[in-house]
């Protein structure tokens, strides 16, 4: 089942698509990064699937429900806003037991203490009002999963945070894998590539790619070489009427960049033009890409 | 002031509540950090709180306050 | 869930000093309404020796013209600057997102919050009633419970309506500015529509004046039905049009 799945999902406002069309599949139990820079309809589409806002056109269905239908659906899932809001005459500790009491949680003591530790605020007697960015975004993921929610949902759940507190956060929701559902959006193409199994990229309202990791570099992987030799011109001469060589350039003074059709036979069949061409072989690399790559590939050709 | 002397038994209950809840206002005020205070500096707080008797309070935890809600106070 | 939410607002009230405002002002003018009534001729008296200015004596009724005109006004003012914020600064602050992102029946959130205000007030009103009878019965002993207790009654009715009108008004602004826009351009059309006389009967507004003119003379529960009735259907419609807005509304 998807946790996740909305069909032609939009939401326009006056006569700006904040989305548009978006058809969003997020299966149980990955770590789904929603990706996108400010102002791509991040915001929107998670306003849109906690029933925040109401859809222009279109449906979206969480954990099997239409939520357009009931929102009972909304006590399964654990939400952090971008910029969390709390009431701030309360301490942490009475401002979840306000959340565990409101999600019907029965003996919640005990719960409550360990998110507190988790989120390291057990210490801490002031009132939230006191409390930096920094301590506000722990209380809002304590608070999102204090109720044990099968779906996390987090807005930008990095961006407000130092290096420490971004790596801790990420772990965090990484140590979530196979227990929880997880939909996070960032703009930081660093905190998809650590922990996520799965990404959609939506740019300018639009949906431009929803696939896992593992077909992401499978399909777009270049197949790219690196070799070092002492007879580059010579090797190049060889290699150009081959027909699984694709492109070739000299790099440096004796490095060559080669793409192959096929990784294996190239893999194979060089060492041997090698040795019967009588040509030394200094450096062997193989190119894998890197995310940075085919998020820019993508994002930029529109997929 | 002869008006005071007669009556002062029945008077005295009224301005019993409006010190205790002055006094209220003024420990709130006290045990507040700076920066949850809105508007005006502590001691003008303290001033406010006095001269407008049973209302300086009033005014005070409805308009002296920030962050009782929420973050954009 | 509405209890577990009201518990939430009586820890808000403790905690942000809300409790404090409305008990401390509610038992200051019970009290001080009939020592009012009761000194201020004398008071005034007392000013000007060199000229005689005739003053009636006060009668027990001055008591509970003083309660009913302070309620009115300073307490009326009080009130609605308290509750006024209720829904809508939760909505300025980003924290009714949140709530209602938990899966929160939002109408009850909105009955809660009314309930707990409604319940809060008459609690306070009865305490100041039962304050500025105990007072008025010392420095008038002819004082009439009756009398004193039904007008207290009715402006009961009518603070419900009050009560109505700031939670519908909260549940429609999205800031506390918004709201007191709302509500008093509704209280005053009201306050205007007072004057023609085919809507006087069935008027909220026209409440307070019937409670002076019951302390004035005598108590006729008889010909404030129609009132009564209008005012309680308003009420309603006001509660549920302002839940029913609020549980649609994108946050």
């Amino acid at each position: 089942m998807l946790a996740i799945k909305t069909e032609g999902l939009s939401k326009y406002f006056n006569n700006k698509k904040a989305v548009e069309d978006l058809n969003l599949q997020v299966p149980e139990g990955v770590i789904f990064g929603y990706l996108g820079p400010n102002g791509a309809g991040k915001t929107t589409t998670i306003r849109l699937l906690l029933s925040l806002a109401k859809p222009t056109k279109g449906r979206a269905y969480i954990l099997g429900e239409n939520i357009s239908k009931s929102r009972n659906y909304l006590k399964k899932i654990g939400f952090l806003p971008e910029v969390p809001s709390f009431y701030n005459f309360f301490t942490a500790k009475e401002f979840l037991n306000f959340i565990s009491d409101i999600s019907g949680m029965v003996k919640p003591n005990k719960k409550i203490e360990e998110m507190l530790q988790l989120v390291e605020l057990n210490k801490e007697k002031k009132r939230i009002g006191t409390y930096s960015r920094g301590m506000k975004q722990r209380l809002g993921i304590a608070q999102a999963i204090l109720s044990d929610p099968p779906l996390l949902i987090l807005d930008e759940p990095t961006s407000a945070l130092d290096p420490e507190g971004r790596k801790e956060t990420l772990d965090l929701i990484a140590s979530f894998k196979g227990q929880k559902t997880v939909f996070f959006s960032t703009h930081i193409l660093g905190d998809v590539e650590k922990i996520c199994d799965m990404v959609g990229i939506i740019k300018e309202g639009r949906l431009v790619l929803n696939d896992s990791i593992e077909n992401l570099k499978k399909s777009h992987s270049k197949r790219t070489l690196f070799i070092e030799v002492d007879k580059p011109k010579k090797l190049m001469e060889t290699l150009q009427y081959l027909n699984w060589v694709e492109e070739m350039s000299p790099v440096n003074k004796n490095g060559i960049i080669l793409q192959v059709k096929d990784l294996q036979f190239a893999q194979k069949s060089l060492p041997e033009i090698l040795s019967k061409e009588n040509i030394l072989l200094n450096k062997w690399e193989l190119k894998e890409p890197t995310l940075e790559d085919i998020f820019l590939e993508v994002v930029h050709n529109g997929n | 002031m002869e008006f005071i002397v007669k009556y002062w038994a029945y008077l005295l209950p009224v301005l019993i509540i409006q010190v205790v809840f002055q006094i209220i206002a003024l420990v709130d005020l006290a045990r507040r950090p700076r920066e949850e205070i809105r508007g005006l500096s502590k001691p003008l707080w303290v001033v406010i709180i006095i001269i407008f008797e049973i209302l300086g309070p009033v005014i005070y935890f409805i308009f002296g306050k920030k962050y009782d809600a929420g973050d954009k106070n | 869930m509405v209890t577990k939410l009201m518990k939430k607002e009586w820890n808000e009230y403790l905690k942000t000093g809300k409790f404090y405002i409305l008990l401390f002002v509610f038992i200051f003018f019970a009290i001080l309404s009939p020592i009012t009534a009761k000194f201020m001729p004398e008071f005034i008296k007392s000013l000007s020796q060199e000229i005689t200015i005739t003053v009636p004596p006060p009668t027990w009724r001055d008591s509970f013209v003083q309660f009913s005109k302070n309620l009115n006004q300073i307490v009326f003012i009080v009130i609605v600057l308290v509750f006024l914020g209720s829904v809508a600064e939760e909505k300025n602050h980003g924290t009714a997102s949140l709530v209602a992102a938990k899966g929160i029946d939002r109408r009850k959130w909105v009955f809660s919050k009314f309930l707990f205000q409604i319940l809060f007030s008459l609690a306070m009103l009865t305490i100041a009633f039962f304050l500025c009878f105990y007072y008025a019965k010392l420095l008038f002993p002819e004082t009439q419970f009756y009398l004193a207790f039904s007008s207290t009654v009715l402006f009961a009715v009518y603070l419900f309506f009050i009560l109505t009108l700031t939670i519908f008004s909260s549940s429609i602004g999205n800031s506390m500015l918004q709201s007191a826009g709302i509500f008093f351009a509704i209280f005053i059309i009201l306050n205007i529509l007072n004057i023609i006389p085919q809507v006087n009967p069935y008027n909220p507004m026209t409440l307070p004046s019937i409670e002076n003119q019951w302390i004035a003379s005598k108590v006729a529960w008889g010909n404030t039905i129609k009132p009564i009735i209008s005012t309680v259907l308003l009420s309603l419609i006001l509660i549920f049009s302002g839940a029913a807005y609020f549980h649609k509304q994108e946050l």
